[in-house]
Order: C-alpha cells, then structure tokens, then sequence
C-alpha cells in the first residue's frame, strides 16, 4: 500500500518533520530518493515546507541539520557550505543574533537550537 | 497554580509554569515568563473570554504559550481547539489523566486517537499539538534512520509526559497513535514513503540555504 494521494499536509506536521530532523545525534542521514512518492503528495509537502514558518525554522536548525543530511556520502554542509561561513557556524556569536552578511541563518543557531528547543519528540 | 500569584511574584519560578489557573486579566506578561500552560476549564465548551484574551496577549508578546486540556475535561471539541491552536498561536496539550483507573484510561486513549486522527488530516494546522507531534516526531526518526535512539530534552514534554504513565498504558497510547498515523498515511509502507518526501523536501531546503550562503560567486549546482 502506498501514500494516499489526498492526503493533508500542514504546515505543523513539516515543523515537526524538520525538528526530527535537527533532534537527531551521531547518525548521518542519505538524503532521500523521493521517486516513489506520488506527485499530488510531493506537491503538498513542498508547498507546506515553503511556508515561513517551516523555512524559518529549517534555517534556525540549518548548522545542525546540514550536518547530518548527506548527499552521496557528504554532508550538506562540508559539500556546498565555503570554509568561513563554516567557521561562523562552528562558533557562537560574540554578539546574540548577530547576523553575518549573507548568512543569517549562521553563529548561535549551530551551537544553542537544540539546547534552547530541544527534541520534542516523545520516545 | 492561578496566575494572579505568578504576576504577584514574577520572580518564583524558572519562567516556566504548568497547569495556570487565568483568574485576572493580564495583557503585558510578567517579566522573565518564558513558557505558561493555562488549564482548560471547559464548562460550556469554549474556552472563555478571559483565557482566551490572556492567551493571545501572552502569545503575540513571545511568550510560549500552551492550553493543557486535563483528560478528565470530558466536552472538549479537540478539533475546534485545534483550530483556535492555529488562530490564537498556542500549542495544544492533552494531559494524562490523574486517576490511575482504566476507564480514565480509557477514555483518555479515545481523546489522543480523535485528536491524531484531527491533527494529521487538518489543513491549516501550524501548531504543535501534544502528545501527536512528538509521537509523530519520533515515528519521522525511526522511519529515516531505522532506530531512535534519541531522548526527548523538551522541558515541557519531559515534565508533561514523560514517566506520567506506567510503561504499559504508555505503550498502548504509542501503539493507538501509531496505528492512527499509519492508517491516515496508507499503513506502514505508506508513511515511509510519505517520509521520504518530507525529508527531500526539506533537504532541498537545506541545500538552498546552502548555496545562499555560498554566495553569487561561490554557487555550486546542486545535485538531481
């Protein structure tokens, strides 16, 4: 049995995938082949992830998520992220929410989002 | 608690209170709360005007602001307050009864499946809405890595529900929840791979943050 195609995705059920996805520790995770996916379906969980809600917290989570998502083996962030916006994700912010140009989804997001919201996630 | 005695003494506490009776209008939340759970007293079904302008205040200030439905809270409309989760921006929460019997169990166990089923197939729902997202949380970890090996360190969650039920009716609950959630998304099979949609989705995501970040000069194609 595969995935209804009318099924509803809201916006919540995309923050919650997002915050498993920033709540995971020591396992990398193959970024993956959504081919089997019906269209009508991945049409739905694109447009609830466009959201600003999801895409706020996607960036929120970037430094944690971008280094347990991998792609063929590389994580995001040592695949696409250059060497100083990695170095500004490894340190905290002298000064909180300060925003480095280009990158404000960098600094004290990396280090504090799971201390600050932590996994929710009831196992 | 009433929450009267927390604007009284702003600095009790860690800015993190459970179970708060509103019986005063406040509007400016006292200084240093962090996170309130205001205790649902259904009555007549709404949830009345004094709490509901509490919580909006309380929200739109950056407070964390969640309704604890009690399980003994017996004419709740879970999918009306769901709604009004969203509108008013509260996260919803639907406690463990405090009598220990089966029938409240029972009961209990009714509420989390209606509430699942509402929450998973509502469409502007942009809350959280406990205990379904952090079940359905966990069913998203176990789907992408095969085990979830992860605690929950959400001070809410662990306060709210963890160790509030023995291990066998906790279990159970997971179990209803479980069921609920794959049936809504075509059984077991059908939820992974609505899983891997989500994951792709938010990885593309990622990786565009990604290149943001590179900037014009540094743009590296991402991969198909």
């Amino acid at each position: 049995m595969t995935t209804p195609t009318n099924i509803v995705v809201s916006i919540s059920v995309a923050m919650v995938a997002t915050n498993a996805l920033a709540s995971i520790r020591d396992t990398k995770i193959e970024i993956a082949d959504a081919s089997e996916v019906p269209q009508e379906v991945m049409q739905r969980i694109d447009a609830a992830v466009s959201k600003r809600n999801v895409r706020e917290a996607v960036a929120d989570a970037f430094g944690i998520i971008s280094e347990n998502l991998t792609e063929q083996g590389e994580t995001i962030k040592a695949k696409y992220v250059p060497d100083h916006i990695k170095l500004a994700l490894n340190q905290p912010s002298d000064i909180p929410g300060a925003q480095a140009a280009g990158a404000c989804y960098t600094n004290c997001y990396k280090n504090c989002h799971c201390n600050c919201h932590g996994s929710r996630g009831w196992r | 608690m009433l929450l009267s005695e927390i604007i009284d003494n702003p600095s009790a506490g860690d800015g993190f209170f459970r179970e708060v009776v509103a019986d005063v209008e406040s509007f400016v939340p006292p200084e240093g709360l962090k996170s309130i759970g205001f205790l649902y007293r259904g009555g007549n079904g709404d949830l009345g005007e004094l709490l509901l302008d509490v919580m909006i205040a309380y929200a739109i200030a950056g407070v964390e602001v969640v309704l604890e439905v009690p399980a003994e809270e017996t004419s709740v409309d879970i999918p009306y307050l769901i709604s009004v989760a969203t509108n008013v921006g509260f996260t919803l929460s639907l406690l463990p009864p405090v009598d220990d019997s089966e029938e409240a169990f029972q009961a209990y166990l009714v509420s989390v499946e209606t509430c699942t089923d509402a929450y998973i197939s509502q469409p502007n729902v942009s809350r959280y809405v406990y205990p379904v997202s952090n079940y359905l949380e966990y069913l998203f970890i176990e789907a992408w890595t095969g085990n979830a090996q992860v605690k929950p360190n959400d001070e809410y969650v662990a306060k709210a529900f963890l160790n509030q039920l023995p291990k066998e009716r906790e279990d159970r609950l997971k179990a209803a929840m479980r069921e609920r959630i794959y049936r809504y998304y075509g059984g077991e099979v059908g939820f992974k791979t609505f899983s891997k949609g989500m994951l792709s989705s938010i990885s593309r995501e990622v990786v565009n943050i990604a290149h943001d970040l590179s900037g014009p000069q540094e743009q590296v194609s991402p991969a198909s």
